[in-house]
């Protein structure tokens, strides 16, 4: 059987995209194992060399990019790391040119998060802290959003942190709105959910006002945020009631925190050495102190450093 | 032989930019499809047969990343082809212009018949898929590859651009 002329080679012209379209369509149709079998085949056979050039170029020019992006960074993070010491010196002259002093003492000590436990008697997380950091049991551990708990041990660089949500912890708050105080625990099982009990019925705490530390005891300085009021409701003996607070920082979500860590009372905020008297003289010496503004202030305005503790 | 050696290493390269520069020029997640450019000026100058070969070849190359749609790229650039070959036939192929709208349409045809897959069959799904990530991909295609024939013609110096086939 004869073609009509022009016929044939028409068709053997549509004989290889035939063919090609065909082999495409047969892939696509193979069941997904088989799919994976013929890639891995190719890949391995006829395609090796080029798949291994092209990783090989790859990898070299990935890393290069990488090691760029890195470099930049850093160059950001060092100018970040300007400005934040700029700025933090221009607070400072500011601070002695007021005569200002420091009421909050503490020092911030950061650490990692590297375990998270949750126990029986509630959430425990193991921080670790740079070498030749000294921890004391009971510096309260913050984070941005708030409290998040206690040291109550060190084991060379590991300390480990009770956090809110932990029996062992119980501390002396107070609403913000109505200053109002109680004491505030955790009862397992509840999750990211504290309770004051024995609240005078007449005391107000509403819903949504803001729980602080009261500075009352020796552990917390006062004013860290540790929550938000959730409800109330009277308690079982009907005399008094129990208030629900949601903790403001969650152990769940912590993987930085920092401690503070008590430092020696009337030291100067102007100065990181270990003489505050001989820092105030100085200061004095560059800036001097306005004598009625002195005695109006007395031995100099207290205040809260904003940079330092997460204030209400 | 030369031909083959330096197609070769054009693939080679746009396998290289695809998987390390590629991401900077990401618009919504949108990237241009490098390859078609190879495709699109293999079937120009050495026409359907080697066009369709070479779209297959390379094709299979590219869904080696993903084994699981082994098979779409090269049915996607072969009919990209046998499209360019119908249109560049009955139009002046020498004319930028008609280039540009040729690449145009192939970018769009092969970015379509890789959104059917995708939409497996579901016509909402599909539907999305053309209109968030086909359409946009062709064009985005239809842009970056031409604009970076030129410029490359412009960088080597060469009278016409990349694309041209005469």
């Amino acid at each position: 059987m004869s073609l009509p002329g022009g016929t044939a080679p028409r068709l053997r012209a549509w004989i290889g995209p035939a063919v090609a379209i065909l082999a495409s369509l047969t892939l696509l149709v193979l069941p997904e194992s088989a799919r994976r079998a013929a890639a891995t085949a190719l890949e391995h056979s006829v395609f090796a060399p080029f798949r291994l050039a092209v990783g090989w170029g790859e990898g070299s020019l990935a890393l290069r990019l990488k090691l760029h992006g890195l470099l930049a960074e850093e160059t950001e993070a060092h100018l970040e790391q300007d400005r934040v010491r700029e700025t933090q010196q221009e607070n400072e002259r500011l601070r002695r040119l007021l005569g200002f002093e420091r009421r909050t003492m503490e020092e911030l000590v950061p650490g990692a998060v590297v375990i998270r436990d949750r126990g029986r008697l509630g959430d425990v997380l193991t921080v670790e802290v740079p070498p030749g950091t000294v921890v004391p049991n009971g510096a309260a551990a913050v984070v941005p959003e708030g409290l998040i708990g206690w040291a109550t041990e060190q084991r060379e660089q590991r300390v480990r942190v009770a956090c809110l949500t932990n029996r062992d912890v119980t501390l002396s708050v107070l609403d913000q709105r109505t200053r109002d105080e109680g004491i505030l625990g955790w009862v397992p099982p509840a999750i990211m959910h504290l309770e004051l009990h024995d609240i005078p019925m007449r005391s107000e705490w509403e819903e949504g006002d803001r729980v602080i530390t009261s500075g009352l005891g020796t552990v917390f300085p006062r004013g860290l945020l540790v929550g938000w009021v959730q409800g109330s409701e009277i308690d079982q003996t009907g005399r008094g009631k129990k208030v629900f607070v949601r903790p403001a920082a969650s152990p769940a979500q912590t993987e930085e925190l920092f401690f503070l860590i008590q430092r020696p009372d009337g030291s100067w905020i102007a100065q990181d050495g270990d003489a505050p008297a001989e820092a105030a003289e100085d200061a004095s010496d560059l800036y001097p102190i306005d004598p009625a503004m002195e005695s109006e202030n007395g031995a100099g305005t207290s205040f809260e450093d904003p940079g330092v503790l997460p204030v209400p | 032989m030369l031909y083959v050696v330096r197609l070769l290493s054009i693939v080679f390269l746009l396998l290289v930019i695809q998987s390390t520069w590629l991401a900077g020029i990401r618009v919504f997640g949108i990237a241009p499809d490098l390859f078609l450019g190879p495709v699109f000026v293999v079937s120009l100058q050495r026409g359907r047969a080697w066009g369709i070969w070479f779209a297959f070849a390379l094709g299979l190359l590219l869904d080696l990343e993903q084994p699981t749609r082994l098979g779409i790229s090269s049915l996607a650039y072969i009919l990209a082809v046998l499209a360019l070959d119908r249109g560049a036939r009955a139009l002046d192929r020498t004319s930028p212009v008609v280039l540009l709208v040729l690449f145009g349409v192939c970018a769009l045809l092969s970015e379509v018949i890789r959104g059917l897959w995708l939409g497996g069959g579901d016509a909402v799904h599909t539907l999305a898929i053309l209109g968030r990530v086909s359409i946009p991909s062709a064009l985005y295609t239809t842009v970056v590859v031409p604009a970076a024939s030129w410029g490359l013609a412009r960088l080597t110096g060469t009278k016409t651009w990349v694309l041209h086939a005469s």
